[in-house]
């Protein structure tokens, strides 16, 4: 059941990071659409909630709450690792930024 | 807007400078705390003698034989039984007329016993509790200085948390965002990533571990409510059950396991973690039964009594909300309740803590290497925090795994051997702060990430060879502990030699000689 919370919050995470214009179009290399981010955004928080109700199967109430905490934490960390190395030597979409 | 702006500046410094003043102890509060996350699990890797733990209705009948045997007119007796995570039952004895001991004396009335009740020898450490003693009370340093240092730096942390917090200019827009290799924007990425992504964990351990040291700082309250002192305060607040007085009249203790049963069904399905009795040969004894303090968030470890028959006499006095309240925020610092995939969700969390606070560190001089006026000559507060960075971030990490070569090479009859191991840990940390000033930055880190990832992978591999098999029998024999560290070890000296290679390789920016390094790599080193 905990991996099931983790599952469902790196899901949760990947709708919201594909919700996310500059995301979307690192993946898809268009930005979306408005209609399919706000069907993003709502399929994100959905997960994020369904894993916060897995947390709460699996550990109680009072754990779930705690235990949810960090399997947030995992699953947005994952979702960070996965953007940053899906494609490994991407040219830089904003000269701006070099320091 | 401009406002903003002038807050935003002003609590930028105020998190650089809060950060940077006790980054290095912060570093180690957090490395050291998050290794205490298997603190128990770390003691019975450090004591291979032992196998798996029996079950404490058995280990308790055990222990009651055992002890029936060997001390049967003592005065007291001390049952400390196993659980899922540590590893057998230890017992202990005051002989009749003996004085009490002092907590850390040390006592030659005690056993440790093996899951089928035989005392075992096993080797003398200080195991996880040393990780776990380190994070608060420092070493060689009174205990009482120590916890102050270590609350000014507490309050320190929290400060820079919330500064930070004000200061990220883009937490929503940038939460998913680590542009990799560039510099100082990767460095500053990586940090924001380990700050925002745990957040709720940084926060809690940060009040939190404040909390369990308020009655130190923030004393006025009791002061001023308990004329007697703090003293008084304490005894009220854990009080203390009286002193069974002896009868004369000989009996032998009731079944323990029993006695254990009935406590257990008083608590509505919780677990015993201790027993004691005074005069178990009279039939004035008085058995008390301590709680597991991992069985609620809010864990206390409670004590029921019994009297000679096995009888409840009484439990103890229902906690205030306030004390509830305290109890809960320590549990959650410290996790004791948390079942195995939590504590490792605890135990990433902290890594993220540890690592948020090294690319903190680093941060400080990529950002400044950039601004120097001749960056082949920093000046002399830029090459201290340069090498400072080096001897903390990856000499605590050598350190620590030395202290774990040190629980396996050590003779086993070496005199005081736990203190041995300590010095271990203390020997290999100096020579790595000498090593960061004596060495160019550049080859210190790789150097030293180097010699942790090393050190990190041969103690698995030094285990199957020297220790029957090590993680592939311990896998075999269903003792996930042991077997947990092991492959524990493996990913993090990976992990430490990728980030070694990773530094070796990094290629500086051009006409920037040893600008930053690239995205989280020597940041990854210190997960250890």
């Amino acid at each position: 059941m905990s991996m099931l919370a983790l599952l469902l919050a790196a899901a949760g995470f990947a709708c919201l990071a594909m919700a996310m214009e500059r995301h979307h179009r690192d993946v898809a290399g268009h930005a979306p659409p408005t209609p399919r981010r706000r069907l993003l955004q709502v399929l994100g928080v959905l997960g994020l909630l369904a894993s916060l109700l897995a947390s709460i199967a699996a550990w109680g109430v009072a754990q779930g709450f705690v235990g949810w905490c960090g399997v947030l934490a995992a699953g947005a960390g994952a979702m960070v690792l996965w953007l940053s190395f899906r494609s490994p030597t991407k040219p830089a979409p904003r000269p701006s930024s070099r320091s | 807007m401009s406002n903003l702006g002038g807050i935003r500046q002003s609590q930028s410094v105020l998190h650089t400078w809060s950060g940077l003043v006790v980054g290095w102890v912060l570093f180690l509060i957090f490395i050291a705390g998050t290794a205490a996350y298997w603190k128990e699990e770390l003691t019975r890797w450090m004591q291979p003698e032992i196998g798996l733990p029996a079950s404490s209705a058995t280990a308790v009948t055990q222990a009651q034989q055992f002890l029936a045997r060997t001390a049967p007119d003592a005065q007291r007796w001390s049952i400390d039984l196993p659980d899922a995570r540590s590893s057998a039952t230890s017992v202990s004895w005051q002989p009749q007329g003996e004085k009490e001991r002092r907590r850390g004396q040390r006592n030659p009335n005690q056993a440790t016993l093996d899951a089928d009740g035989k005392p075992v020898q096993v080797r003398e450490t200080r195991g996880g509790n040393f990780f776990y003693r380190l994070h608060f009370d420092l070493h060689y340093v009174p205990v009482l200085w120590a916890r102050w240092f270590i609350s000014a730096c507490s309050m320190l942390m929290l400060i820079a948390l919330i500064s930070g917090v004000i200061t990220h200019k883009k937490i929503f827009t940038d939460f998913f965002t680590f542009r990799r290799g560039k510099g100082q924007r990767s460095w500053l990425d990586g940090h924001n990533a380990l700050a925002v992504l745990s957040l709720p964990f940084h926060l809690m351990i940060t009040y939190t571990g404040l909390i369990t040291l308020m009655t130190l700082y923030m004393p006025w309250a009791v002061d001023a409510n308990y004329p007697g002192g703090r003293d008084a305060f304490f005894a009220e607040l854990f009080p203390r059950a009286e002193k069974a007085e002896a009868s004369g009249v000989a009996a032998t203790p009731p079944a323990l396991a029993e006695v254990l049963r009935r406590a257990e069904v008083q608590w509505g399905g919780g677990h015993a973690a201790s027993l004691q009795i005074e005069h178990p040969s009279d039939s004035a004894m008085r058995i008390s039964v301590r709680r597991h303090q991992g069985d609620q968030i809010a864990g206390a470890a409670d004590a029921l009594s019994f009297d000679a028959r096995g009888n409840l006499l009484d439990a103890a006095a229902p906690r205030s909300a306030a004390v509830i309240t305290r109890d809960g925020m320590i549990g959650l610092h410290a996790a004791r309740f948390a079942p195995t995939t939590m504590r490792w969700l605890f135990f990433l969390s902290g890594v993220a803590g540890t690592l948020m606070v090294a690319t903190g560190l680093v941060l400080w001089t990529v950002k400044r290497r950039t601004q120097l006026p001749d960056p082949a000559r920093p000046h002399l507060g830029f090459r201290i925090v340069e090498r400072l960075n080096i001897g903390f971030v990856t000499g605590l990490p050598v350190a620590m795994l030395a202290f774990l070569w040190g629980n396996r090479l050590l003779p086993l009859d070496v005199a005081n051997r736990s203190d041995a191991e300590v010095k271990v840990f203390f020997y290999a940390w100096a020579a790595c702060v000498v090593h960061a000033m004596l060495r160019a930055p550049r080859r210190g880190w790789v150097e030293q990430l180097a010699l942790a990832g090393v050190l990190a992978l041969g103690l698995p591999l030094y285990n199957l060879v020297a220790w029957h098999g090590g993680a592939v029998s311990a896998l075999a024999a269903g003792d996930g502990a042991k077997a947990g560290i092991d492959i524990g070890l493996l990913l993090m000296g990976a992990s430490l030699l990728w980030a070694a290679r990773k530094v070796h390789r990094f290629v500086p920016a051009q006409r920037k000689p040893r600008a930053a390094r690239t995205g989280a790599s020597a940041a990854a080193g210190a997960s250890a």
